[in-house]
């Protein structure tokens, strides 16, 4: 009987595409839990905390942009960019020691507490290899 | 200026020497419009319009031994009131100018080769809204002079 011979790289390149998503799910799992843990510590002196940001980190579905898979990681919380980015305060604020806020116009200063781009530095290898774990384990069920 | 990457305060200089006397084809070099490029910080009292330049995600690649960094170079320029903000984006077309296909090769190497850029939205109250925002990032590679020193040790 003559042998033959069947092409199996349409199921290889079906089981890659699906790891690729899932690692990118893994990934981005990764910064949400980092910038989320970072984000429970609040912005300044921690004495005012609410989960409010923490709370809304999430990321989407993988999608296409040109040739590339990608997925976005965000909040739909406004004010997180300002202070990633940065901002210039309208009010000056101070506390007074009988406890009480006080405010008034003055010259504007300059915050900022950067938070999201420094945990999707320095997770990167933790995300790679997250990843790598997802395409792997994908491959091998095929 | 004598250009060089035997520090990283020299490589600041040489990047902020590029993106301030960068002579645009039309327009002007952006020291002639901006009151000041700080390094890093600016201070509270900085006049308008002003710019923050700062190293971001350095990196040095285990495939490289260690001798190629990677970074981002954070520009951000900032004007009030929000008038200004044409006037802004014209500035921060000539810094994507300065920056576009930067090479220096006479101490290490350093190039620029690509560059993304963000006109902030203005803020709500209590921020300033009238403070027009712009954020620049440009990846930039570098092999120092100050690591590649070793190289052959």
């Amino acid at each position: 009987m003559p042998a033959e011979w069947k092409s199996n790289i349409p199921a290889v390149q079906a089981r890659l595409a699906l790891g690729i998503d899932r690692g990118l799910i893994a990934a981005a799992e990764v910064v949400r839990q980092t910038v989320s843990s970072e984000l429970r510590l609040g912005y300044t002196t921690g004495e005012w905390v609410t989960p409010h940001v923490a709370l809304t980190v999430t990321y989407g579905s993988p999608e296409n942009q040109g040739t590339v898979r990608v997925i976005r990681v965000g909040t739909n919380v406004m004010y997180a960019l300002y202070w990633e980015v940065g901002f210039h305060m309208r009010l000056w604020v101070w506390r007074t020691p009988d406890g009480r806020w006080h405010s008034r116009p003055g010259p504007t200063k300059f915050m900022r507490r950067e938070i999201w781009v420094p945990a999707l530095n320095a997770t990167r290898f933790l995300q790679a290899a997250e990843f790598t774990k997802q395409v792997k384990r994908a491959l091998e069920a095929a | 200026m004598t250009q060089t990457t035997d520090s990283t305060a020299a490589i600041y200089a040489m990047i902020r020497d590029r993106i301030l006397n960068f002579t645009p084809k039309s327009g002007s070099k952006l020291k002639d419009t901006l009151s000041e490029l700080y390094v890093v910080q600016a201070p509270d009292n900085a006049k308008f319009p002003y710019g923050v330049m700062r190293f971001i995600n350095t990196n040095r690649d285990g495939a490289y031994q260690g001798y190629r960094q990677t970074m981002e170079v954070e520009v951000q320029l900032f004007a009030q009131p929000r008038s200004e903000a044409s006037a802004l984006e014209v500035m921060a077309d000539v810094a994507d100018e300065a920056m576009l296909g930067w090479r220096q090769a006479t101490s290490g190497l350093a190039f620029s080769f690509e560059g993304s850029r963000m006109s902030i939205p203005p803020a709500p109250p209590p921020l300033n809204s009238e403070v027009v925002q712009i954020r620049l990032t440009y990846p930039v590679v570098v092999w120092p002079a100050f690591l590649t020193q070793y190289a052959n040790s």
